[in-house]
C-alpha cells in the first residue's frame, strides 16, 4: 500500500533503536528539536511495556530492583516485543529470556520464580469452572476408587523446580526473605478455583501424585507412582489437598 | 526400588481418612466467594503516555544503560546463603 | 453469566474505571452515570477481572475505549482475532458505547502499546475508513473515533485533522470521540490554537468526550531555546485551561457523556469522583441557563 506503509515501517524501526535516527518526513512544528519529540513515542512505547513487565513480575522485580529489572526489561522488549494487544499476557518468554541472561548468574532461581510469576497469572486468567466436594468420592465403590479419573480445574498447574520457588514467594507475600534455604528444592500446584490464586508446596512424591492425577492417570496409578519413589507417601493428606486446592471439578471410572 | 501394588482396600482406607479430615474442613478457596481481595494489578492496557519522558532512570537513553553495570538490588539481597554469605550463591546450584 | 441488556451512556460525567477503584465502587455505589474500560484488560477467558466488571456493569451502564485495533495501520483487514475478542466482550457486556483511536500501535504483528500518528493524506483515509467500516461491521453498530495527542507531525499531511475526521464520519457515519485534553496537548505541541481547532471540529458527530491530565516538559530546541513539550500522561488533574475547551465545546453541542481519564499515579477513589463531579457542574451550569 503506498507511501505511508514505506513510512510506518521506518517509523516502527526506529521506535525501539534509539541509536537510529528520526525518520525523515516527520515535522515538529514550530520547533526544531525532532529528535527530543520522537523520543516522546520511544519513550512511550518502552516505560509502558517496561511497566507492563514490572506489573506481570512483581516478585521478580522486588528481587532484583529497579535499575537491574529495566536492563532486563529492555534487552526482553527489544528481542521479544509484545505480539497480541493484550498487556496481561505479556512477558511469556520472559523465564527463558532471564535464564539466558549472563548477569542473572548470581540469582540462578530468578527464571523459575518468573515462571511461577506466569503460571499465577494464567490460573488468574482462567476460564472459571465449579470444584466439586470431596465428599463426591463416597459414591464409588472401593473397587472403582482405585480407577478413578480426574477432570482438572483449568486454572491448576504444576511447576517443578530445583529452588525454593514456593518459600520465595511466601516470603515476598508475607515480607520476609530472611528464612530461605536456597538449598531446597520445591515444586508448586497452582490453582484458582474462586477469586483467589491458591499455592501449595508439595514434596517430590505428592508432585509426582498430582502429576499423575492432572495427566489423567487412575488414581491407583497415581498412587503407585508416588508410593515407588517414597514409600511412605501420605495419599491421604494428597487426596484431601487435590479436593482443598479446588482441583478437582469431576470424577469418573475409568473402565 | 521396589514395586508397589497398591490394594483397593487400602486406598480406600485413604480415602475414607481423607474425606473425615478434609470434609469436615470448608475449603480454603470457599472462604473467597463472597469478597474479592486480591485485586491483582496484573500489566494494564490504557491511552496515556508513559511517564517521565525527561526524568532521569525512565528516558529512551537511560533505558540503554549497559546492562552490565547492573547489580541485582532487591530482596534477593536478605535471601541468606547457606554458608551465610548473603546476595548472591557462591556457584551456581544445578 | 449475566445477560445484560443495552444500556445508553448518558449526557453525564463517567469515570475510566481502574482495578484499584473496584472494590470501593462495590461498597459504596457512587452516584455516578457510568464507567468506561479499555476492553484489552478483560479479554481474559475468566477471572477476578470479569467478576467484578460484571458487577460493575450491574449497577452502572458501561463504554468499551480499545487501545488496541490499529485502526491506522496500513494493512488490508484488521486483525480477525482482535475483532472477535473484542465483539465478544460487545456481546457479553452489552455497552452504551464503543470506540477506539485515530492511530496505530501494531506493525507486521508486534504491538507497541502506543497510540502513533498517521499523516493525513488521501491514502490514510481510504484505507482508514476502510478499516472503520470493517470494524462497524463487524460489530453491527456505530464506533466512535478518537483524536489523538501528538507530539509531532508528518511533512506530506494535507489534511488538517478535523477536516480528515470530518471526512472519516461522513464516509464510515462514524461518530467521533472528541478528547479536549488531546486539543490542548497536540495545539500546544504544534503551535497552534486550540479554539480554532475546536471551531474547525465537526462536532455535529461527536457522541462521546474525554478528560485528562497532562504533564509539561522542557526541552532544548538549541543552545539558546527552551520549549516545553506537553505530554498526554493522565497522571494529574484537568487543568483550567482544558476544563475552558470542555465548557465551550458543550457549550456548543449540549450535555454528552464525558469520561474523566486517570491511569499514572492513580488517586483515591474520592479524589477522581470529584474531577467528575466537576465536569458534571459544568453541564449543570449550562441547563440552567439555558432554562433562564
Amino acid at each position: 500500500m503506498g507511501d505511508f506503509a514505506a513510512l510506518h515501517k521506518k517509523f516502527t524501526k526506529a521506535l525501539l533503536k534509539p541509536q537510529l535516527d528520526v525518520p525523515d518526513g516527520l515535522i515538529a512544528v514550530k520547533a526544531p528539536n525532532i529528535q527530543r519529540r520522537f523520543d516522546v513515542y520511544r519513550n512511550n512505547v518502552m516505560a509502558s511495556l517496561i511497566e507492563a513487565l514490572k506489573a506481570n513480575f512483581p516478585i521478580t522485580f522486588a528481587l532484583v530492583g529497579q535499575d537491574f529489572f529495566n536492563a532486563l526489561a529492555v534487552g526482553y522488549i527489544s528481542e521479544n516485543p509484545p505480539v497480541i494487544p493484550m498487556l496481561f499476557q505479556y512477558g511469556a518468554e520472559f523465564p527463558s529470556f532471564i535464564a539466558e541472561y549472563p548477569a542473572v548468574s548470581t540469582i540462578p532461581y530468578l527464571s523459575d520464580v518468573a515462571q511461577l510469576e506466569n503460571h499465577w497469572r494464567a490460573a488468574y486468567h482462567a476460564v472459571e469452572k465449579q470444584s466439586i466436594d470431596i465428599t463426591a468420592v463416597q459414591a464409588f465403590s472401593p473397587e472403582d476408587q482405585m480407577n478413578l479419573q480426574f477432570e482438572i480445574h483449568p486454572s491448576a498447574s504444576i511447576l517443578k523446580s530445583g529452588w525454593p520457588i514456593y518459600s520465595i514467594w511466601q516470603g515476598h507475600e508475607s515480607g520476609d526473605m530472611s528464612q530461605i534455604d536456597l538449598e531446597v528444592s520445591e515444586n508448586v500446584v497452582i490453582c484458582r478455583p474462586q477469586v483467589n490464586v491458591l499455592l501449595a508446596n508439595l514434596n517430590m512424591e505428592a508432585c509426582v501424585f498430582f502429576r499423575q492425577i492432572i495427566n489423567g492417570q487412575t488414581l491407583g496409578e497415581a498412587y503407585g507412582a508416588a508410593a515407588e519413589l517414597n514409600e511412605e507417601f501420605d495419599l491421604s493428606y494428597s487426596f484431601g489437598q487435590l479436593f482443598a486446592m479446588g482441583l478437582v471439578t469431576a470424577l469418573s471410572v475409568k473402565n | 526400588m521396589k514395586t508397589i501394588n497398591p490394594s483397593k482396600l487400602m486406598i480406600a482406607g485413604a480415602i475414607a481418612a481423607a474425606v473425615s479430615t478434609f470434609a469436615a474442613v470448608t475449603p480454603a478457596y470457599a472462604a473467597d466467594v463472597e469478597k474479592c481481595y486480591g485485586v491483582a494489578l496484573a500489566g494494564e492496557n490504557d491511552c496515556k503516555a508513559g511517564a517521565g519522558t525527561s526524568c532521569q532512570g525512565t528516558s529512551t537513553v537511560d533505558f540503554q544503560a549497559n546492562a552490565w553495570k547492573n547489580v541485582p538490588a532487591g530482596t534477593c539481597e536478605s535471601i541468606e546463603n547457606t554458608d551465610g554469605s548473603k546476595g548472591s550463591l557462591k556457584e551456581m546450584k544445578m | 453469566m449475566t445477560n445484560f441488556t443495552h444500556k445508553d451512556i448518558p449526557n453525564s460525567a463517567g469515570v475510566g474505571l481502574k482495578a484499584q477503584h473496584y472494590n470501593t465502587i462495590l461498597d459504596e455505589k457512587p452516584d455516578l452515570g457510568w464507567f468506561e474500560v479499555h476492553p484489552e484488560n478483560y479479554m481474559g477467558a475468566g477471572g477476578p477481572p470479569h467478576k467484578y466488571l460484571t458487577a460493575i456493569r450491574e449497577l452502572y451502564p458501561l463504554s468499551l475505549h480499545g487501545v488496541g485495533m490499529s485502526l491506522g495501520s496500513p494493512t488490508a483487514r484488521l486483525d480477525p482475532e482482535h475483532l472477535a475478542r473484542f465483539k465478544a466482550l460487545v456481546e457479553r457486556y452489552e455497552p452504551g458505547l464503543i470506540s477506539e483511536h485515530l492511530a496505530w500501535s501494531t506493525h507486521e504483528g508486534v504491538f507497541y502499546n502506543d497510540l502513533l500518528p498517521l499523516p493525513y493524506t488521501d491514502e490514510t483515509l481510504g484505507h482508514l475508513a476502510d478499516h472503520v467500516n470493517e470494524m462497524q461491521d463487524y460489530m453491527g453498530r456505530q464506533v466512535l473515533i478518537e483524536n489523538p495527542s501528538a507530539y509531532l507531525a508528518y511533512d506530506d499531511s494535507p489534511y488538517a485533522e478535523t477536516e480528515f475526521l470530518r471526512q472519516l464520519a461522513q464516509k464510515t457515519g462514524c461518530g467521533l470521540l472528541l478528547d479536549v485534553n488531546n486539543i490542548f496537548v497536540s495545539a500546544s505541541n504544534q503551535g497552534y490554537d486550540p479554539y480554532e481547532y475546536l471551531a474547525a471540529f465537526p462536532v455535529e458527530h461527536v457522541g462521546e468526550i474525554h478528560l485528562g491530565g497532562h504533564t509539561v516538559e522542557l526541552v532544548e530546541e538549541d543552545d539558546k531555546t527552551v520549549s516545553k513539550i506537553l505530554i498526554d500522561a493522565h497522571s494529574s488533574a484537568v487543568v483550567d485551561d482544558v476544563w475552558g475547551i470542555y465548557n465551550k465545546l458543550i457549550g456548543m453541542i449540549g450535555p454528552k457523556p464525558s469520561l474523566m481519564e486517570w491511569d499514572g499515579d492513580i488517586p483515591d477513589w474520592k479524589t477522581l469522583y470529584a474531577e467528575a463531579q466537576t465536569a458534571d457542574g459544568f453541564m449543570a451550569k449550562l441547563e440552567m441557563k439555558e432554562t433562564a
